[in-house]
């Protein structure tokens, strides 16, 4: 039995190790960033930014719809039909967090573990080894355009449901229940819409893909070998993603007050 | 002649690798008994895994002090042959055989395409692709086939040093036979390139004019 003293010790141990690897991943891929001029490199960041951006849309479409919908009538429910209260509280509570939080751990769940399970296999098949032996540095091929497509994805994704969530939400609350669309929306512009609040948005969603990004390759290349390697690698990638996309959110909340 | 390869009392796995130094367009290799043992030999040759002593020396360069950008710049002009390739899982078999050459900037992909398709439909082939075989996933492919993509891939990246690690495994007497083929027709086409084989069969590369020797198991 461990000591609950050292254990604590051990699970900073854990958290520093893992942390300073993800940001050593993050490192390399911005350093790598030249190499996705190459072409078999661009392939795979547009490859990345198709599985991970374009055919998420479907699913994203019909969450933001759905969300958009279920929290605006209840919110209208709890505020006593009190629209410019509803709105306000849809935009800070839902539009600004629970949006990208949710457009994050979609993307994480979906493609992060799918990044994770193929690097992991990537190297118990031995192609790692076998791109190293062939001078294409893995950081370039495999990384890099990784990473830098979740970042796009997730920004673009983000974008897309957020304007799926008010647009989509405001449009079946007013089909299916006493809610003047017109006013919502101006209530919802007139709210606040700035530059630095979308700036501020765009930076939170990249830095979010990046981490998906980070987390997954890093999950992925350190898998090993035997039956468990690959679903070692997802679990905790997936684990690994949630908490870290949690904990830059918390970041992000303590800088924007 | 400059060597362009040398290995200096490189250790794998307590076994010492002979010292050997290659000339360009010159052949030798290993004859190495245990294909897993083939592969470590290569990882330490290649700096992938570190040697329990000794080195290796690139066009003069030694490997032990050079940076992981230098070593892979090194690679870049050599190119491995193994009998699964070796090929990514997830590309076609023309996206892995262009992977090198474009990787490197050596034409564009049109051009790399023409050269690809000149090199299939050329009468000297060593022998013929599978239907489709550009399009095939490499777990489609058998063997010789996947042999025959690593050959192109070499043919397209044009390496200084031809490195090939070689054990018969699945084949038969006839398609070895057909191999020693395939080796000589890339020699052909690169004439000035140097090869390395680590092989169990010292009898394969009879074609090429080597020296070999041992690694003792």
């Amino acid at each position: 039995m461990i000591p609950v003293h050292r254990r604590d010790w051990l699970l900073l141990g854990y958290f520093a190790e893992n942390g300073s690897a993800y940001l050593n991943i993050l490192a390399d891929a911005f350093l790598h960033f030249p190499a996705l001029l190459r072409p078999p490199c661009l392939r795979v960041l547009l490859k990345q930014v198709y599985f991970s951006g374009i055919e998420s849309l479907p699913f994203l479409s019909l969450t933001a719809l759905l969300l958009g919908f279920t929290a605006t009538s209840r919110l209208y429910q709890v505020m006593a039909k009190d629209l410019s209260r509803t709105v306000d509280v849809f935009r800070s509570m839902i539009v600004q967090e629970g949006a990208i939080l949710i457009v994050a751990f979609y993307v994480m769940a979906r493609s992060g573990s799918a990044m994770a399970s193929e690097l992991a296999s990537c190297k118990q098949h031995g192609e790692i080894a076998a791109l190293y032996r062939m001078g294409i540095d893995p950081a370039d091929y495999l990384i890099a355009p990784r990473v830098v497509g979740c970042m796009l994805s997730v920004s673009a994704l983000g974008v897309f449901f957020k304007v799926v969530l008010v647009l989509g939400g405001f449009a079946l609350a007013s089909f299916f229940m006493e809610w003047d669309y017109a006013l919502a929306m101006k209530e919802f512009l007139h709210g606040g819409l700035s530059l630095e609040s979308a700036l501020f948005a765009l930076l939170k969603t990249s830095v979010f893909g990046a981490l998906i990004g980070a987390v997954a390759c890093q999950q992925g290349l350190r898998a090993v070998r035997g039956p468990q390697g690959i679903p070692v690698a997802t679990r905790t990638a997936v684990v690994h993603g949630f908490a870290a996309i949690v904990l830059a959110a918390m970041v992000f909340f303590l800088l924007s007050k | 002649m400059k060597a362009i390869f040398q290995s200096k009392d490189l250790v794998v796995r307590d076994r010492r690798v002979p010292d050997l130094a290659l000339d360009s367009g010159a052949c030798g290799g290993w004859q190495i008994h245990d294909a897993d043992f083939a592969i470590e030999v290569l990882d330490g040759v290649t700096g992938l895994q570190p040697a329990q002593g000794g080195g290796t020396c690139w066009f003069g360069q030694e490997l032990s002090g050079l940076p992981e950008s230098g070593i892979l710049r090194l690679l870049a002009r050599t190119m491995t042959l193994t009998p699964d390739g070796p090929l990514i899982a997830n590309l076609n078999i023309r996206d892995n055989v262009l992977l090198p050459a474009l990787h490197r900037r050596m034409d564009s992909e049109t051009g790399l395409l023409r050269k690809l398709d000149r090199l299939l439909t050329g009468s000297d082939l060593p022998w013929p692709p599978a239907p489709d075989f550009p399009f095939l996933l490499p777990h489609h492919l058998g063997v010789l086939q996947r042999w025959l993509a690593g050959l192109l891939r070499a043919a397209l990246a044009a390496p200084e040093i031809v490195m090939c690690c070689h054990y018969p495994g699945d084949l038969s007497a006839e398609e070895q036979q057909e191999l020693v083929g395939g080796f000589q027709w890339l020699r052909n086409i690169l004439p000035g390139s140097a090869w390395l084989f680590l092989t169990c069969e010292q009898g394969l590369p009879e074609g090429f004019s080597g020296s070999f020797a041992e690694v003792a198991p």
